[in-house]
């Protein structure tokens, strides 16, 4: 079992255009830790962000630099996203329509930014932790002792409300959480096929092993609409829950495990 | 009046009825309510009152931003710098106008809301705080808590802008 | 009949100018311009889908104004109308009509177009997204196409091709698409959907016209016709095709009307009860009744002459500016043609004027054409006032030149330069007429002109 933690203050990144939470409980864990993770996350930021002219990202999109000449990093991600945009039939597409700067890789980014910041808290000792950037959530351990992470999916129309809790028991490894929804007006969520917006669901969240993919996953699979879940299905070590636009719910089998009745 | 006056008004009458009886996915969804499982969350913007508590309870200790009493202190650098409430610029963009508004405390920022979001005319689509996404609070009337939200929320250009403006004020 | 003293109190007077009423306007349009800037507008303007946006907004303002100021025009208030006269007014509506529209549809265009390129969809889907996901945006669809039908049936071609009672009904609906318009500003429009002070300013800029729509159009009217209690006294033909319809009711000498100027009448009877009638007073008003004038014309009219004696009447008025409020000069001449005795015969009764200072001339093509001989010889008779029968058709025999050219004019009236006229008849005759006036050298402000076209 997990040490009993102390009670700490989460520590609050603005970064990447949105707001990362750091809530590590394990006592003790170094300051220059998380000064090592905030550092990789603002790096991160700098090099990736499609919001900045000078990031290494937006000159690729404007075509100043080839990849070839970018930094490994970089090559990495464009990969992995090309990877994933041929699994999810191009519903999950950094360089589709409706992108700022025709290339935004921030639905993977974000992700990965976010564990590769999980692995240098850990590296440090962390084993007690939920991060949750914008959102997206990466979790190990426990909150204290007998009881699990407790996650609670967003509402999509009511504010500050709750639509389902998920439950993680502690377990070998980092487990992650990501939802994605109709949040904005000229997002990257668009129809591959129809170039609409989609709009049979409401959100779509994803739970696995890694933030990264499911990030992506959770915006091909709202992207798919009725179709996410069953694809999602499909995806090893990977769960779904669904709200559509009747706000009536549904999940993948794997999820089942997770759910927690509304108290 | 002549048929045709008669006529119009009658088919006029029938087509407004239709045509109010439209319903927008936002009116359909708030129209179905909540249904049971929903429940509302932790209020995000409760105060010092959802304070600690011992383990034994059933209400799990607050990850508040507020400034609870007896949380483990955190290594301050100058304690006067960067500390309050700051206000980003209002940015507008295509759909709307942003505004970001951060709390620091002693150099940290401990808070993040969104006082003005777009919401393009699709009332309740986009939640206007951060704050229950980055700190589950506990549930003051439910004895189940949630330590954290994971939810889609607002990013864009403005949003990142006002954000900056407003940790730009707390620097200097 | 010519005593000094009015049987009828004289209608209101306003003493506001045409220059200070559009100074407001543009004074509020202003004061709407600056609130798109404060709402950061120009913001908007650092990226091309920004321009389309900005534009659309500023077109939907503009738009929404302008369609709010349609209704004031045609509200027939009595300050606007006895200020600025029906006939500016209708044209004023007319240009203002189409500016709305163009506005409107400008608005709907670079919205979507703007909308659209943000998101990268194209504007066909962009189109189907907000009409089917935001809030009021069907109903703002309909109010568009509802626009658009308005303007397009009243271009000079399609007026052709309508009848009156249609193109009439088609208008109507301009005040059903402003109804469904409001809707989409309010919880969409970005100046409004966050700042409740613009809120509250839009809401009663929409109020303030609503308001004075319903006062003017429709209360006033009601109650003055409650009032009076109007009925049909008496019906005589006048000549062939000339039909005078005698109106009383109840403290006539309490209703406010002077010569020179008409009522919009609706005779409540089985057929036609819905149309309206604007018809002149023929006689000074007198306190016991009021005689209208009229000319067997469409099919309507030609059932003026058996309106049975008893008939209720629903009026609306009086309105017009053809009267002694105008004048300035101490002789008048007053030219009539054809039907447009009738408003001239009421003031040929009811102007102050000493032996000479007052003189009319009537053309007419026939002399059975010519109506109210008698009366008009014995005015002329005791008042020491002038009147001359133009009567034949032009280019014959008996006519070879136009009685009402500028030469002939300054023959029949030598001192014509000196005098405030009055015209009224048929409008070519009658424009060409005032055009001859201006060329003899009397200014634009002492001719006084009224069409009746509504």
């Amino acid at each position: 079992m997990v040490d009993a933690p102390a009670r700490t203050r989460p520590r609050i990144v603005a970064t990447m255009g949105t707001v990362i939470a750091l809530d590590v409980r394990d006592a003790a864990l170094p300051d220059d830790a998380f000064e090592a993770a905030i550092a990789w996350l603002t790096e991160v930021d700098q090099r990736f962000s499609p919001f900045r002219p000078a990031s290494e990202i937006s000159r690729l999109a404007r075509a100043e630099v080839v990849p070839e000449d970018c930094s490994p990093d970089i090559r990495f991600v464009l990969t992995r996203c090309e990877a994933i945009r041929r699994e999810t039939d191009g519903f999950f597409d950094i360089r589709g329509p409706g992108l700022r700067a025709g290339l935004d890789p921030s639905g993977y980014v974000k992700g990965w930014a976010v564990e590769e910041a999980a692995h240098i808290l850990e590296a440090a000792g962390a084993r007690n932790y939920v991060l949750n950037a914008g959102g997206d959530v990466v979790l190990r351990g426990a909150p204290e002792a007998g009881r699990p992470w407790i996650v609670g999916i967003r509402h999509p129309l009511e504010a500050d409300h709750i639509a389902a809790r998920l439950a993680f028991e502690p377990g070998p490894g980092r487990q992650a959480v990501a939802t994605s929804g109709l949040y904005e007006r000229g997002g990257h969520i668009v129809n591959p096929w129809t170039g609409a917006v989609p709009s049979e669901l409401l959100s779509m969240t994803v739970v696995g092993p890694s933030l990264a993919l499911a990030d992506a996953y959770a915006t091909a699979a709202f992207a798919m609409g009725r179709d996410g879940l069953p694809w999602l299905a499909g995806r090893t070590g990977y769960a779904g829950y669904a709200i559509d636009r009747e706000l009536r719910p549904s999940w993948t089998a794997g999820c089942e495990p997770f759910l927690v009745a509304a108290g | 009046m002549p048929k045709r006056a008669v006529a119009a008004i009658v088919v006029t009458a029938i087509a407004l009825a239709l045509l109010f009886s439209f319903k927008t996915p936002a009116d359909n969804a708030s129209a179905l309510g909540v249904p049971a499982i929903l429940s509302p969350a932790p209020d995000a913007s409760s105060g010092p009152g959802l304070g600690d508590t011992g383990p034994a309870a059933s209400t799990a200790p607050s990850t508040a931003a507020s400034l609870a009493p007896g949380a483990t202190p955190v290594p301050t650098k100058a304690a006067t710098k960067g500390s309050g409430t700051f206000t980003g610029s209002v940015v507008s963009e295509p759909f709307g106008e942003v505004q970001v508004q951060i709390t620091m405390s002693a150099g940290k920022i401990t808070d993040v809301t969104a006082l003005q979001l777009p919401t393009h005319g699709r009332s309740g689509f986009i939640s206007q705080s951060v704050a229950p996404i980055l700190q589950g609070e506990a549930l003051a009337a439910q004895s189940a808590s949630i330590d954290t939200v994971s939810g889609a929320t607002y990013t864009s250009d403005a949003y990142a802008q006002s954000l900056q403006s407003a940790i730009d004020q707390a620097h200097g | 009949m010519t005593g000094t003293r009015r049987a009828v109190p004289l209608p209101r007077g306003w003493t506001l100018r045409t220059r200070e009423i559009v100074a407001v306007l543009i004074g509020n349009g202003l004061l709407i311009g600056a609130m798109w800037l404060r709402h950061g507008g120009p913001d908007l303007l650092d990226s091309p889908s920004g321009w389309f946006i900005a534009g659309g907004q500023l077109t939907a303002l503009l738009g929404g104004y302008l369609a709010l100021i349609q209704l004031v025009l045609m509200s027939r208030s009595p300050w606007l109308e006895q200020v600025v006269g029906q006939d500016a007014l209708t044209a004023a509506h007319r240009w203002v009509g189409f500016a709305c529209v163009w506005f409107i549809v400008g608005h709907a265009i670079l919205t979507t177009t703007g909308f659209a390129l943000a998101d990268g969809s194209n504007v066909i889907v962009e189109l189907w997204t907000l009409l089917t996901t935001y809030e009021f945006m069907l109903m703002a669809g309909v109010s568009l196409v509802l626009f658009i039908a308005v303007a397009v049936s009243s271009v000079k071609l399609a007026r052709r091709h309508l009848s009156y009672e249609t193109w009439h009904g088609i208008h109507f609906y301009a005040y059903l698409a402003i109804a469904l318009g409001l809707g989409h500003q309010l919880v969409t429009g970005t100046d409004f959907a966050h700042d409740p002070i613009a809120w509250a300013y839009w809401v009663a800029l929409y109020l303030i016209a609503g308001a004075t729509i319903l006062v003017f159009r429709f209360v006033q009217p009601l109650a003055t016709s409650v009032r009076h209690q109007f009925r049909v006294v008496n019906v005589e033909r006048e000549g062939p095709g000339v039909v005078s319809i005698y109106l009383g009711g109840r403290d006539l000498d309490r209703f406010a009307i002077r010569a020179g100027q008409f009522v919009i009448v609706r005779f409540l009877r089985r057929d036609g009860w819905w149309r309206g009638h604007p018809f002149s007073i023929s006689a000074a008003p007198n306190g016991r009744w009021l005689r209208l004038t009229v000319k067997d014309l469409g099919d309507d009219t030609t059932s003026m002459a058996a309106l049975p004696i008893g008939t209720r009447v629903y009026l609306e008025g009086p309105y017009g500016l053809l009267t002694g409020a105008r004048r300035k000069r101490r002789r008048v001449l007053l030219i009539a043609g054809g039907i447009g005795i009738a408003p001239l015969r009421a003031l040929f009764e009811e102007l102050p004027a000493g032996p000479g200072d007052l003189t009319l001339l009537y053309r007419a093509s026939r002399p059975k054409d010519i109506v109210f001989r008698e009366e008009l010889d014995h005015l002329a008779a005791a008042r020491g006032a002038i009147v001359h029968y133009l009567i034949g058709a032009r280019g014959s025999r008996a006519m070879p030149a136009d009685p009402l050219a500028p030469p002939a004019l300054r023959q029949l009236v030598p001192d014509v330069r000196e005098r405030e006229v009055y015209l009224c008849g048929p409008t070519p005759m009658m424009e060409a007429v005032r055009d001859g006036l201006q060329l003899l050298g009397i200014p634009r402000r002492h001719i006084h002109f009224e069409r009746f076209e509504f």
